[in-house]
């Protein structure tokens, strides 16, 4: 019942006022299944990337958080190869700190936050943190390559297509 | 036995009479064994039309009652209460029929607006002089024209009309004019407040609405009580909603309401009372996000609408009883006390309190 009434709102809001970088929209009414796609902000190893998002509402939705799943790889100390996310606002509380107040835009919001800030402190890839804490550049490096690789992977619409395909820090 | 004759020695035929609404019905009986479980009763069509509707009642009553007299008295009344025998007594008087229409053409066929199939209630039609459309119902019955017609209508006060011998239907309409006339000013302030503010309850005011709820601005509104005689006299006005947010609006009334202005409209004298601009009501239908609960973002779930409001001035988020019931008892730290949750605001993370069982 909350949640159909939420999911009609929440898309109207998505629709009228999205969040800036991120477009949202529903993929199968029928199973509260939408999808999301972040492009990386200006500035970030992720730059003109484009990386696709799962959405799924589960029944008790907003009583429970949203099912999150990227769909592009994404070299991220807190997103593992499967494409989990380790995000305290994806998980009900006591472990985590979702709440009802939260909606699909903020969530995604803190997404492409979590994508500009990686956390190092509750990491999912630990190898990756390894890199994080060491060699800081060659993670750069390391992570524009991925995003570049993850670009190609996918076939994206061509007005999605980022117009530079190469960065000056790419080599 | 007073109403059946037994026809035969065993006593297990019957026949007899029944009286409706004066009118004599021949019924039948057919007792075969000594108790009534398989006693068959018949009638002539007339008294079984009268009954069709109540025959699963008639049945169980048949193997219910002691003994056959008793069944007797049941269908009796069974047969007198009848909607059609109500009917068939309304208009017995065929001359009303010509009385009625006489008395439309009388008043003019344009008053008009509806009749009911077997002519005993019609719907009139009658405009204000500010060209606001009422309707007065109408149901006559068969002493029409002796005594009035059964009247009702959407005024404030119910609309009782002087009714003499010589009375007709224009009659009638020139005093539902006079009445009219009376709640003008009433219903004048009631479209100004209507074309100005967002009048949360009721949805869509009819003419008979006095007790208007009007939303102040996110999580408050205030109810008010006109009188409809004397509309420009100081309204009965009662605050809703967070404290933090009503209480400037209360105190700003309690220090003015004396300079209530008996010649502006209610809408002038709240506006100059209050100091504020009312919110409108959104056109779209997005209503603000204050308003909606902030769990399910509706406004309304089913009948129910966000009345439990977080008192943090700073938040005021309002929730339905159910959804903020659901959130706080998924959450681990929820105490209770009798019959009071206390818990958090999912919004501001400030204690809440909600009872368990609403209103």
């Amino acid at each position: 019942m909350q949640r159909t009434l939420r999911l009609k709102r929440e898309i109207q809001m998505l629709t009228t006022h999205p969040p800036p970088c991120i477009s949202c929209w529903l993929e199968e009414p029928d199973k509260f299944h939408l999808k999301a796609q972040i492009i990386g902000c200006e500035g970030t190893p992720y730059e003109n990337g484009v990386f696709s998002i799962d959405i799924i509402l589960p029944d008790r939705y907003p009583f429970e958080p949203p099912l999150l799943q990227f769909k592009t790889p994404i070299y991220h100390p807190n997103i593992d190869s499967n494409g989990r996310i380790c995000l305290d606002i994806l998980k009900s509380p006591p472990q985590g700190s979702w709440k009802p107040s939260l909606n699909i835009s903020s969530v995604l919001t803190s997404l492409q936050l979590l994508m500009n800030e990686p956390n190092p402190d509750d990491p999912l890839m630990a190898d990756i943190v390894g890199f994080l804490d060491y060699i800081v550049g060659f993670l750069v490096s390391v992570i524009y390559s991925q995003v570049q690789l993850s670009i190609y992977k996918i076939n994206l619409p061509d007005d999605l297509k980022p117009v530079t395909s190469c960065c000056p820090k790419c080599l | 036995m007073e109403k059946l004759l037994p026809l035969d020695c065993a006593s297990s035929k019957f026949d007899g009479f029944v009286c409706v609404n004066g009118k004599p019905f021949r019924v039948h009986i057919v007792k075969p064994s000594g108790s009534l479980q398989q006693a068959k009763f018949s009638c002539d069509w007339k008294l079984q039309n009268l009954l069709k509707k109540h025959l699963p009642l008639l049945q169980k009553r048949l193997t219910q009652c002691k003994n056959l007299e008793d069944f007797i008295d049941e269908v009796q009344t069974l047969a007198s209460h009848s909607p059609v025998a109500a009917a068939e007594k309304k208009l017995s008087n065929i001359g009303s029929y010509g009385t009625i229409i006489q008395h439309i053409e009388e008043l003019g066929w344009e008053f008009l607006n509806d009749i009911s199939d077997d002519f005993t209630q019609i719907q009139l039609k009658v405009c204000d002089s500010n060209e606001r459309v009422h309707m007065l119902s109408l149901s006559f019955d068969a002493n029409y024209p002796q005594t009035s017609p059964k009247v009702s209508s959407t005024l404030p006060f119910s609309f009782v009309p002087l009714w003499a011998s010589g009375s007709s239907l224009s009659t009638l309409c020139s005093q539902f004019k006079t009445t009219l006339l009376l709640y003008e000013r009433f219903w004048d302030e009631v479209e100004e407040l209507k074309y100005n503010t967002w009048i949360l309850e009721p949805e869509c005011p009819n003419f008979s609405a006095t007790t208007f709820r009007i939303a102040l601005g996110s999580s408050c509104s205030m109810h008010l009580k006109v009188d409809p005689l004397h509309p420009e006299v100081l309204p009965e006005c009662q605050f809703l909603g967070a404290d933090w947010a009503i209480s400037p609006y209360r105190v700003k009334f309690q220090a003015k309401f004396e300079d209530w202005n008996e010649t502006l409209s209610i809408f002038q004298n709240l506006k100059n009372l209050l100091e504020i601009d009312f919110p409108h009501k959104p056109h779209d239908g997005s209503q603000s996000v204050s308003l909606q609960c902030g769990i399910c973002y509706a406004y309304r779930l089913e009948t129910d609408i966000p009345d439990q409001i977080c008192n943090e001035r700073r938040c005021g988020q309002a929730f339905h009883h159910q959804c903020l019931l659901e959130w706080i008892q998924t959450i681990p730290g929820t105490k209770q006390s009798f019959n009071i949750l206390f818990g958090e605001c999912p919004y501001c993370t400030k204690p809440i309190k909600l009872p368990i069982l609403h209103k």
